[in-house]
């Protein structure tokens, strides 16, 4: 215990802290029915500037705390052994966590009406980005892949701005005024150009994303559901021609299929996931305690850093950890609703489900229900770049979050309890 | 207020103002606002819904599934996390009699390395240093480590085998120098300090394809259970490379060790009688010999001696044919018709049921009997003779005789409880019984059965082991018990307990009056009979010759003989019974004449060893001990059992090179040897009584060779020895009595004599009370005459 003693002393706390914030989180509503009732309250009194959501800070900060601890305990004997130090990774992590959280600090205090105005640069430049990674001497293959970037010493994955970038354009097109044809052209060109691309790369798990991304935009602006259903269509095709022109893609589902069968061999990352995960039991095995970690486990502070920590924290430390996470994703998108603006409410669910289901994903697969792909958990998972951008994305979430509905949900405005108020808008059943 | 009513309404208006303005009553309503690019709540609750639901669901059910239902990913991670590290027990350790070391364990190292794991320079270095960290390395195998390191990784192999004996010295300046690309592992080591002592007696224990060691002979096999000690299994873990992630971690050793054993085998008596079986076989050219030497009255078994015999540190040095030869430990596991050596049981069995008394006269019959159609004929044809006579000139017509008046059924009964026909209990797993067939059953034997008593009355028919032998002429040495033979005499519990194996005497067979009747014979034999050339100067020596024709080939008639002696001595009160046979000689073909001299080389040599004073006038003075036999006999100081762990065991070896000469002046023999204990020095010692000269001096660095003279002489009067001797006892016994005498004689023969060790002897008491549990007659059917 004695070199984690004071990161346990660390965790208790947090865990405290998160305790409280679950009550606050519990607050949410989490139906569509409540929304509804809280909205009316909101047309009384429109949300107002005001602080960040602290649920929604505390949330993320517990988040990246779990995270360094866990990037510390899952790469310790790999850095001491790769690295000649055991604190490598986590040296590098906390740096990258303090550049993050700073970054998040500013972005929170930046209107992300600027965004709306650089969007298209954006775009334009991170489109760039992932153009470059074609030039030979900038962009680095591995794995038979080309997706890095050397910048500095530093290697950037350039599909992760363009999420970030996709996700900003698409949130400026759907919200502006100009109704019409033109934006649907302009967000499918901003789908199309990152799509052709990747699949040059290739990396079909960030042109999944992109897809989810885009369709997610669609559903949320208020396409109408014919619409909807067309694009989801043409997705789903270009996915079959995909399956069928990419041998590896279907192995790998294949593979991923095979080993729900009666008595199949599980692949061994997979297996030592699953090892590692299940190992952990109620409790877990105390923190620092993971024995997969010594080289059983590939990536065990990457990829799969869920099982980590679900091994040495066990199953009440995972659903802390889901709690950690579906806060950040209720109050997220309790913060798109409250936007003042349709641009900032977009950007904010959009935002959210990213993060959210970029966690989900990596959990999932990290416990064996989805085909196992590169893909880290937001926030957990050591890498420099990634993290970055995570921060930056929450940051502008956070910025959004600051406008908060002027009455409380607690104490709702005593007209909304009279048992019929005669300033009840009912226009809609009027014309019914 | 319904929510319902809220249904459809927009969200977001626009952005800019939000603020509810109460519509004034019965106006017309407002248009419904035009479709504005919006966020779409209802879709947004869906995906939020929908994704939260996977979240608890799908990840916290089967999160709750994996951790804390299914235990299948719990158990695999044991399985694979953990390294079952088997460990063989600590094998005890073999003494002699005295303390001597005979059998020991050590730790050794095995060395490996997984080249491709290891860099090219890794390897280079290997192949540099390990020769000169560690003797005996292969230089072939070092020139191969440097080929590989040319070799890129994967063309290399996965493992090598380095070097399988290292010390823990050795092991340590590897570990020190090349402990990243060598692995050690703790391996145990079998060694014999005392070569081919004894060795088909102990054993040896190959080694397994798993660097495990099972005894596959003798002691080793037979207490496999007591020695071997407790396997352990370490439980340790392990990351996926295979390493041990506890290295340091050592479980506590007292656990795993096992007993050691204190066998009675004398290691200076088996060294005489191997060196004058081994002269004997090599001078008659003869096949093979065995030797028992027995302690009549305890069954404790003081040489087995075979030749040839083998190194059990290089048992898989000599060739395959000779293996049989070798390895067998031919006491226990070869029978051989007895021959005239069954003489005296015979005697002794008829004397015993009163059917002759020792002065019943038997005619010659003209050296020759009639037996069956079959000429049975003396070598020595006498007109008449006595019943000692029989066995003085061994009398095949005369002991026919006496086996037709002992009656068929009886000499059967007697032989079976001499001990033939039965294992002997010594205790060890490859003893044969002897081959012994039932001569009251007349059918089996077709009507020929008084041809087979008669064959059995000179010792043909039947076959015994040497060791049955030597307990058969045990009951005539001390004076009519059958004695079980022990070749273990105490058990050293790891704890420190110490467990004596109680002497099993299983029967008396005979009166004690009719042992020393026989006694009388047999000492005419060496006296004026067959055995001549048994004679030990001083010494009184009972003993019977054998000469059997081998049965090879379905025919006696194969020009081979055995040859043999069987004898105790001194006659009047034994202190060693011994069996001796020599398979095939081709210089001489008699048992007085090859397998008596051998008795007698040893005999002279092991009664002054163990303290017996002569009996007789001695007509010329004895010679000293066979320059060989002196050497190794006085190399070795007593020392009593220590523990292992104490310092004396493990560190006697390693005492610093410049030891300093203690001063033995005035001390006596055993203060003596108590100083020189710890030294390991050899002492030749002259004259009696207390130590008057010492070279090297006192105080000197004691030489290389670890070799001191002492001059001893008698102080005036002190008796000095009889203190240290306890009471009772054989010896105790003998010293007051023979005091006066045993020291003349002492200082007269000047010849290098050392104490045994204390050991316990058997009071006398013993033996004569244990006999009255069971009559003579019981068991045996009513006498003929």
């Amino acid at each position: 215990m004695g070199l984690f003693r004071p990161l346990y002393l660390l965790l208790v706390g947090v865990v405290s802290v998160l305790l409280k914030l679950l009550e606050v989180t519990l607050r949410v509503r989490y139906t569509e029915r409540r929304w509804r009732l809280q909205e009316g309250v909101e047309r009384l009194a429109p949300p107002r500037e005001g602080r960040v959501d602290y649920a929604l800070v505390g949330a993320v900060c517990s988040i990246c705390a779990l995270g360094l601890l866990m990037v510390y305990s899952a790469s310790v004997t790999r850095a001491a052994h790769m690295m000649g130090s055991g604190v490598h990774f986590l040296r590098q992590q906390a740096l990258f966590m303090g550049i993050g959280l700073t970054l998040m600090f500013f972005m929170s205090r930046l209107d992300y009406r600027f965004l709306k105005r650089y969007a298209w640069p954006l775009f334009w430049g991170s489109f760039a980005l992932l153009a470059l990674v074609f030039v030979p001497g900038v962009g680095r293959e591995a794995k038979g892949a080309s997706r890095w970037l050397m910048v500095g010493g530093v290697n950037v994955q350039p599909v992760e701005v363009v999420k970030l970038t996709f996700l900003l354009t698409l949130a400026k097109l759907f919200s502006e005024s100009s109704v019409g044809a033109r934006r649907h052209w302009l967000a499918f060109m901003c789908f199309a150009l990152p799509v052709a691309l990747l699949s040059k790369q290739p990396d079909f798990g960030s042109i999944i994303i992109l897809g989810y991304l885009y369709s997610v935009a669609l559903l949320l602006s208020g396409a109408s559901q014919a619409f909807f259903l067309l694009v989801l269509a043409a997705l789903s095709a270009a996915g079959t021609v995909m399956w069928f022109s990419y041998s590896h893609v279907s192995r790998r589902i294949y593979d991923f299929m095979a080993q729900f069968e009666e008595g199949a061999e599980l692949g061994y990352n997979l297996k030592q996931a699953l090892i590692s995960f299940g190992s952990g039991r109620w409790v877990g095995e105390g923190i620092g305690r993971s024995s997969q970690k010594n080289f059983f486990l590939p990536e065990s502070h990457t990829d799969f850093i869920f099982d980590i920590y679900g091994e040495e924290l066990g199953f009440v430390g995972v659903l802390v950890l889901l709690a950690l996470y579906a806060t950040v994703f209720s109050r997220g998108l309790l913060a798109a609703r409250r936007a003042r603006d349709p641009f900032g409410g977009l950007l904010a669910a959009m935002i959210t489900l990213l993060f959210f289901t970029q966690a989900l994903v990596n959990m999932l697969m990290a416990v064996g229900m989805l085909p196992t792909k590169g893909l880290t958990l937001p926030l957990m998972s050591y890498g420099g770049s990634s993290l970055l951008l995570v921060c930056v994305a929450l940051g502008a979430l956070l910025n959004i979050s600051r406008y908060r509905p002027s009455l409380s949900a607690a104490s709702p405005a005593p007209a909304l309890h009279s048992p019929a108020p005669p300033q009840a808008p009912t226009p809609h059943r009027s014309h019914a | 207020m319904d929510y319902q009513t809220r249904t459809y309404l927009p969200v977001y208006d626009g952005g800019e103002t939000r603020t509810f303005e109460a519509q004034p009553e019965g106006a017309p309503p407002p248009p419904p606002p035009p479709p504005r690019p919006s966020l779409n709540i209802s879709r947004l609750a869906f995906l939020h819904n929908i994704l939260l639901c996977a979240l608890v669901c799908a990840l916290g059910g089967r999160a709750l599934y994996l951790q804390v239902l299914s235990r299948h990913y719990y158990k695999l991670h044991q399985r694979q996390q953990l390294s079952h590290i088997k460990e063989q027990g600590w094998r005890g350790v073999l003494f002699d009699r005295n303390g001597h070391v005979l059998a020991n364990t050590v730790r050794t190292y095995l060395l490996d390395i997984q080249p491709q794991k290891v860099s090219a320079e890794g390897l280079a270095q290997v192949a540099r240093r390990l020769p000169e960290l560690v003797t005996g390395v292969d230089k072939e195998l070092m020139r191969s480590l440097a080929r590989w390191s040319a070799l890129p990784e994967a063309e290399r192999p996965k493992y090598q085998r380095l070097f399988r004996h290292a010390t823990p010295d050795e092991r340590e300046r590897v570990h020190a120098e090349l402990g990243k690309f060598i692995n050690s592992h703790e391996l145990q080591k079998r060694v014999y300090p005392k070569g081919d002592l004894a060795g088909s007696l102990i054993g040896h224990m190959p080694i397994n394809s798993d660097h495990t060691r099972e005894p596959i002979r003798g002691v080793e096999r037979s207490y496999e259970a007591l020695l071997r000690g407790v396997d352990r299994q370490l439980t340790v873990g392990r990351d996926s490379n295979q390493r041990s992630l506890q290295l340091d971690k050592v479980l506590p050793d007292e656990s795993t060790r096992g007993a050691s054993l204190r066998l009675t085998l004398d290691m200076r008596i088996q060294q005489i009688t191997e060196a004058h079986l081994n002269d004997c076989v090599r001078d008659m050219g003869a096949k093979s010999g065995v030797a028992v030497i027995m302690d009549p009255h305890t069954g404790d078994i003081l040489a087995m001696a075979q030749a040839p015999s083998y190194d059990p540190n290089r048992y898989n040095v000599y060739p395959a044919e000779e293996h049989a030869l070798r390895f067998s430990n031919h006491a226990i596991e070869s029978m051989f018709e007895p021959g005239s050596t069954v003489k005296p049981l015979l005697v002794a069995a008829a004397l015993n049921e009163r059917v002759v008394t020792a002065e019943t006269m038997f005619s010659g019959m003209g050296g020759a009997y009639n037996l069956g159609g079959h000429k049975v004929s003396d070598t020595h044809a006498l007109r008449e003779m006595n019943t000692l006579e029989v066995i003085q000139h061994s009398s095949n017509v005369g002991a026919i005789q006496i086996a037709i008046l002992l009656g068929r059924v009886n000499y059967y009964n007697y032989l079976i409880r001499f001990g033939f026909g039965a294992s002997s209990e010594v205790g060890l797993e490859q003893e044969l019984p002897g081959r012994l067939s039932n001569i009251t059953d007349t059918k089996h034997h077709k009507g020929q059965a008084s041809v087979v008593l008669g064959n059995w009355a000179y010792g043909y028919g039947f076959s015994a082991t040497p060791l049955q032998m030597a307990q058969a002429i045990s009951v005539i040495a001390n004076g009519g018990h059958l004695v079980a033979p022990r070749v273990v005499r105490e058990i050293l519990h790891d704890s420190g307990e110490v467990e004596e194996l109680p002497v099993n005497v299983r029967r008396r067979v005979v009166r004690e009056s009719v042992t020393q009747t026989v006694t009388q014979g047999l000492v005419l034999v060496v006296e004026a009979g067959t055995g001549k050339r048994a004679r030990v100067d001083g010494y009184a020596v009972a003993g019977k010759t054998g000469t059997t024709e081998k049965f090879q080939n379905n025919t006696y008639k194969s020009g081979a003989f055995l040859t043999s002696f069987i004898g105790f001595a001194p006659a009047e009160n034994p202190r060693f019974a011994a069996y001796i046979i020599v398979d095939d000689p081709k210089h001489e073909k008699f048992g007085g004449t090859v397998a008596a001299p051998v008795f007698s080389k040893i005999a002279k040599e092991v009664l002054p060893y163990l303290g017996v004073p002569p009996t007789r006038a001695q007509k010329e003075s004895p010679r000293p001990l066979s320059r060989a036999v002196s050497a190794r006999a006085s190399s070795e100081v007593t020392i009593d059992y220590q523990p292992w762990w104490s310092k004396e065991r493990f560190f006697r070896g390693d005492a610093a090179q410049d030891e300093l000469v203690p001063d033995l002046k005035g001390k006596d023999i055993p203060g003596m040897l108590a100083a020189l204990k710890e030294l390991r020095a050899d002492v030749e010692i002259s004259g009696s009584g207390v130590v008057v000269s010492q070279t090297p001096e006192a105080g000197e660095v004691l030489p290389r060779g670890r070799r001191f003279k002492v001059q001893l002489e008698r102080p005036a009067v002190v008796r000095h020895s009889t203190a240290r001797r306890g009471a009772g006892g054989r010896f105790g016994e003998e010293e007051d009595g023979d005091q006066e005498r045993r020291s003349e004689a002492d200082e007269d023969a000047e010849q290098p004599m050392e104490e045994g060790a204390p050991t316990a002897p058997l009071p006398v008491e013993f033996l004569r009370a244990a006999p009255a549990e069971e009559p003579v007659t019981r068991g045996l059917p009513p006498r003929r005459l």
